[in-house]
């Protein structure tokens, strides 16, 4: 085992834009909130098939990706904060110590090989990854994850928090208590499962998706393949899903309360229940099955969707914006407003 | 685990697909990491009940889930030797009380893991009481359930004042939220007994449930 000594080696003065202003206000587990007034940045070679693995108990990790086998670590804390980097095998590893206890606030700026896998854990982190082309891990408690890319396998969990994922080639597994998740330009597999947030999905190309949510709104748009399996099912929230001209799928929606709504013409219905109807478009050779218990099932064509779903993310964004300036100013934290009634609800048949 | 493919894996295991059905459900397992984890355990049940001699238990959680093993046939304890009489077959119930079990199990070790054996809350071993329309199977796994969950939730209550209050927040109406679609679901198997997608909602949100208070109890006890 190669212990690399800790680097702690400029005292700076606190840099706003590598502050988390997330991390302090919301983590209590600091009991004193001290200025990231020193830096660590080194630059360590790595060989293929290393992985990183790094640990934080509050702050954030931001990684990009860079053509070279080497990984630079600049991190912002706490003088009595310590980063230790050590090299185990194939792992590289970042964790922060304490002098006196628990480690506090750390911002990691990591930039990594594109081939590098990622395993990234924090309590109160926010953690994004931008540019790599390897598999990653990555859990918090409470923060948002943000990646653009990955492949492989891409296992993302955040209990209070959001995932955005964008342009990830390979499977995506993910799961989020509250804030929602969003992903976009996929190509691979999807599973997603979630509590409250709503489910937005667009320009999916996998065979195989299934999400499960228990209170929040769901939309897919994405190709729906021959011999594929589509499964997305939310308890109380609405769902809405593209089905395109020509497709070849077997649609069954189980419903309780709800109800089926089309943009287009169905066909005859194969089979119809009281709670359960189901539909042949072409060869029939996808399985699609949608199930909401209270909400409603709504299937639009690709553009409609498309247009309601880019709504629906530009309003989000903007009530995020608002939340970040907020916080950015100091305010008092005025709690969000909830997502989804001011959104547009898929499955809100008045829309 | 639920999805459409899972109550296939029964018949799967004994051969009783069709071609059309085996190349699918063959085609997902490929993809699927919980539905190999369902068969794996499956696989393992059924390797594990012939060679099954019993042992003294671990923890006092043992007894009831031997007996209730035994009880309900999801896993014979017979002496070694060729299974006699027709394949062993899972029921949809059957499959999700194992399910559940498994969940419950995994949920009390967590516990265990964290606390010693003595320092039980009170009242964590209460038993759900069994409703006329509740496959037995399903009741008996849910007692077993019961039990993880009021082990963590214990967890959760003591070190709640160790997380972020968003975050408890966010925790709190979590579980009201899954609690709310159980009822519901629940309330309207009593209506509808066989209904599976009811049962894989049912099973699909006390999994969560656990899973969720299992991530709680682990961030707590990394503060």
């Amino acid at each position: 085992m190669l212990l690399l000594p800790t680097l702690a080696l400029l005292v700076v003065p606190p840099v706003l834009g590598h502050w988390s202003p997330f991390a302090v206000h919301r983590s209590p587990l600091i009991g004193h909130h001290s200025p990231l007034t020193a830096q660590t940045d080194t630059t360590i070679p790595v060989g293929p098939g290393t992985r990183l693995r790094v640990e934080i108990m509050s702050g954030q990790i931001a990684v990009r990706a860079w053509d070279q086998n080497q990984v630079r670590v600049q991190a912002n804390h706490a003088p009595r904060t310590e980063v230790e980097i050590r090299r185990s095998g194939t792992v590289l590893s970042l964790e922060a110590s304490g002098t006196f206890g628990l480690p506090g606030v750390v911002d990691y700026q990591l930039t990594v090989p594109s081939w590098m896998p990622l395993v990234l854990e924090g309590m109160s982190a926010t953690i994004s990854i931008e540019g790599t082309r390897a598999a990653i891990e990555a859990e918090t408690i409470e923060g948002d994850i943000t990646v653009r890319g990955g492949a492989e396998t891409v296992k993302l969990t955040t209990i209070n928090g959001r995932i955005l994922v964008t342009g990830a080639r390979g499977r995506l597994e993910l799961e989020s208590a509250s804030d929602g998740i969003e992903v976009s330009d996929l190509q691979g597999d999807l599973v997603v499962d979630a509590i409250s947030g709503d489910v937005l999905l667009r320009g999916i190309t996998g065979k195989s998706v299934r999400v499960e949510s228990v209170s929040g709104n769901v939309w897919f748009e994405g190709r729906i393949q021959d011999g594929g399996s589509y499964s997305i099912s939310s308890h109380s929230g609405n769902i809405a899903i593209a089905v395109a001209e020509g497709v070849n799928a077997t649609l069954a929606a189980e419903l309780f309360s709800g109800s089926l709504r089309a943009g287009f013409s169905l066909p005859s219905a194969d089979e119809r229940t009281r709670h359960e109807q189901r539909y042949r478009f072409g060869n029939g050779s996808a399985v699609v099955q949608l199930e909401a218990f209270s909400g409603n099932i709504e299937l639009l064509r690709p553009a409609e969707l498309i247009t309601r779903l880019e709504r629906t993310m530009r309003e989000r964004r903007e009530r995020e914006e608002a939340r970040a300036r907020a916080r950015r100013d100091r305010k008092p934290d005025r709690d969000p407003e909830p997502d989804g009634p001011g959104d547009l609800a898929p499955g809100d048949l008045s829309q | 685990m639920p999805d459409l493919f899972t109550d296939q894996l029964s018949a799967y295991l004994d051969s009783e697909l069709d071609e059309l059905r085996r190349r699918r459900l063959e085609t997902h397992l490929g993809e699927c990491a919980e539905c190999r984890a369902v068969l794996g355990d499956l696989r393992a049940l059924i390797a594990a009940a012939p060679n099954y001699r019993g042992r003294e238990p671990l923890r006092d959680l043992w007894p009831a889930i031997e007996a209730g093993l035994e009880e309900l046939g999801i896993l014979p304890i017979t002496p070694a030797g060729p299974p006699a009489g027709p394949p062993t077959r899972f029921s949809w119930p059957q499959l999700i009380a194992a399910s559940l079990l498994m969940a419950a199990i995994g949920g009390g070790a967590a516990w265990l893991a964290l606390r010693g054996p003595s320092d039980r809350p009170a009242g964590a071993t209460a038993l759900a009481p069994d409703g006329p329309t509740i496959p037995r199977s399903i009741a008996y796994a849910e007692a077993q359930y019961d039990v993880a969950v009021a082990d963590l939730t214990s967890i959760v209550e003591e070190g709640r004042s160790r997380l972020d209050t968003a975050t408890v927040r966010v925790i709190d109406e979590s579980l009201r939220k899954i609690d709310l679609a159980l009822a519901e679901a629940r309330a309207a198997i009593q209506r509808d007994s066989t209904n599976v997608y009811l049962n894989r909602q049912v099973a699909a949100n006390m999994r969560r449930k656990l899973t969720l208070l299992r991530r709680a109890a682990d961030a707590i006890a990394r503060t």
